[in-house]
């Protein structure tokens, strides 16, 4: 039983065993996870622990021996405040290699609800390194967490499945990134304060934009969100010809029935912009822009199904690397696990 | 051609440039990114070994080694290589290396499949004058910018194309921007306006001093190529041709340029065309 004793394991509820409510109704609060960290000096069974908690997963690695299920969902029990049954229906139990295995895939963003997603690398190493200051890492998931982060760099690097933004925001960001590389010096000009125009605005200024320009027919809406980008204001009836003139991107996304934007008045800006390419983004529906504004020279102009059928296709080509990813996953497990029996 | 240690050199030079090449695209193609530095180093590399190899030959032929299509196209390959190693840090454009390599490539396979292009001369290409020499060196340097003006353009209309088609996949992932193509090729065309222009200007004290020696068919080319990149640069700054059109424009002067080294280089091979006459006019094959 002493390989048992020393035994690697993954406990854990995610958004793949369990609904979001029931996953909210188990995320631990801050004390809570004290409670759980404290685990290994009381309890004989449990030798490591760290816990990784996300909007879509609350996961226990550690290493420990006995009845390790049984054990952890009763003491689990206790300091979520919930019942037994529920939990154990709604958890996995992993260990050794396919406990490694997961690790492994978690940290890559393989097994993310987005796959691919890098945010989840940080979270592990968050987990990780509180688990470490709290004492409760040993060598072996000392082991297992390094060899996480250095098979997810080989991941990310080797296989595509990091590559290309799956949201309309993101994409539209990349766009414009194409037109202008550095977006420092690019203004913008965001018509509409709507949720899409806000993930928009923030995907732009992630990549570097500066100079925000917000306009809105609700002026107070305009003001709160250019307060909380640290753009300006613009009123709406202000949005003529030569403010388009002064500006490199414009994000349309407001309910109006008729087209903001002709193609006789975007012809009258590019006279006037003389060289500058414009960037038309039309987050609208339905569409607050002119369509036919695309074939002008020098003007860029992207609407919802653009962006969305790129980052559709995004997400399809990102769920084809997991088989390869997970390839790679599956020897690099076998070959520390069997470093990890050793120590 | 004779394989000597200078034609030895100036192949083990294009040859990295091959590897680079390949390196870029063995990188692209199976992981969607390439080290800059490892091409980088590739290229400096290889132009290490060319430089020896044209000193090499320019001890041999006892001047700028530019007497021959073989000579005047490994030249321009050395000029357009020189230009990437200081722009290219600078401007750290995705596949600008990758290209440069690509062109540089493609420039040398034409080079060594056609051995009647390195056929022996004699005397000293450009005769006893060194500002000839420096003339003609100058005008081929030029040509190597405009190459690189060439390639850059060629970039920008490749990601206009993806731009205008939605491709954000693949190959059109790692496109330089719109903007930053267009400044590089602006810098570019300026120092590739200005460098041919110091060159016509040594090669015309020359001509005025020799108007006998002029061959005047390489002279109207010359100045044609150089009326052209100049009236490009005058309506780009003046911002009457900009974007599509002007990449368009640039990459279809740098053909016609290329092209008409050949008639050029015909002039030159006539048994009456001396040495001493090649004294003017671009290039002086």
């Amino acid at each position: 039983m002493d390989n048992q004793a020393q035994a690697l394991f993954c406990w854990g509820v995610s958004h793949h065993t369990a609904p979001l409510d029931f996953r909210e109704s188990i995320a631990p609060t801050p004390p809570q996870l004290e409670q759980i960290y404290a685990l290994p000096h009381h309890c004989d069974w449990l030798h490591e622990l760290t816990v990784l908690s996300t909007c879509n997963r609350l996961e226990v690695y550690g290493t420990g021996y006995g009845e390790i299920e049984k054990s952890l969902t009763v003491e689990l029990c206790k300091i979520l405040q919930t019942d037994v049954d529920p939990l154990r229906e709604k958890s996995a139990l992993k260990f050794g290699k396919e406990a490694l295995s997961h690790l492994f895939a978690v940290t890559a963003g393989l097994d993310s609800q987005i796959v691919g997603e890098v945010e989840i690398t940080g979270q592990v190493k968050q987990a990780f390194l509180q688990a470490g200051k709290l004492g409760t890492v040993g060598r072996k998931l000392n082991q297992a967490f390094q060899r996480s982060f250095q098979t997810t760099i080989w991941i990310l690097s080797h296989t595509r499945i990091g590559i290309g933004q799956i949201s309309v925001a993101t994409v539209a960001g990349d766009f414009v990134r194409k037109i202008y590389g550095n977006l420092g010096k690019s203004t913008v000009l965001v018509i509409g304060a709507g949720d899409i125009a806000e993930k928009t605005m923030a995907a732009l200024r992630s990549r570097g934009v500066r100079n925000l320009i917000l306009s809105n027919r609700t002026f107070a809406n305009a003001r709160a969100l250019a307060e909380a980008n640290q753009g300006i204001v613009a009123p709406f009836d202000s949005l003529n010809c030569h403010l388009i003139t002064q500006v490199d991107i414009v994000v349309c996304s407001t309910s109006s029935r008729a087209f903001i934007f002709d193609q006789s008045q975007i012809q009258q800006i590019m006279k006037r912009r003389t060289i500058r390419p414009l960037c038309l983004i039309d987050l609208a529906l339905p569409r607050n822009i002119d369509p036919t504004i695309a074939i002008l020279p020098n003007v860029f102009l992207y609407n919802l199904d653009d962006l969305a059928k790129i980052a559709q296709s995004n997400l399809e080509a990102r769920k084809s690397e997991v088989v390869k990813g997970m390839d790679f996953i599956d020897k690099k497990s076998l070959q520390v696990m069997q470093n990890i029996n050793r120590t | 051609m004779h394989l000597g240690v200078d034609v030895i050199s100036i192949g083990l030079g294009n040859l990295l440039y091959c590897l680079g090449f390949l390196f870029a695209i063995f990188y692209l193609l199976r992981t969607r990114h390439h080290p800059r530095w490892v091409l980088y180093a590739l290229i400096a590399g290889g132009y290490a070994i060319q430089t020896f190899g044209m000193y090499q030959r320019g001890l041999l032929v006892e001047g700028c080694p530019m007497g021959n299509t073989f000579e005047i196209v490994q030249f321009v390959i050395w000029s357009l290589t020189f230009c990437f190693l200081v722009l290219g840090p600078a401007f750290r454009l995705s596949l600008f290396g990758f290209s440069t390599a690509g062109l540089a490539v493609l420039l040398a396979i034409l080079s060594f499949a056609i051995p009647s292009w390195d056929s022996p001369y004699t005397g000293r290409p450009f005769g006893p004058s060194p500002w000839i020499e420096f003339h003609a060196s100058l005008a081929l340097f030029s040509y190597g910018i405009f190459g690189l003006l060439a390639m850059s353009s060629l970039l920008y209309l490749l990601q206009n194309f993806s731009l205008r088609e939605r491709r954000l996949e693949g190959f059109y992932l790692f496109l330089p921007s719109l903007v930053e193509t267009e400044t590089l090729s602006v810098r570019m065309l300026v120092a590739g306006c200005s460098v041919l222009t110091v060159s016509l200007a040594v090669g015309s004290i020359y001509w005025i001093q020799n108007p006998a020696t002029v061959d005047w068919l390489k002279l109207l080319f010359t100045v044609s190529v150089w009326l052209a990149y100049l009236l490009v640069l005058v309506l780009r700054l003046g911002n009457r041709l900009y974007s599509k059109n002007l990449a368009w424009t640039c990459l279809a002067l740098f053909l016609v340029a290329v092209i008409s080294l050949w008639p050029v280089n015909q002039s030159r091979a006539k048994p009456e065309s001396a040495l001493s006459e090649s004294s003017l006019g671009l290039p002086h094959g």
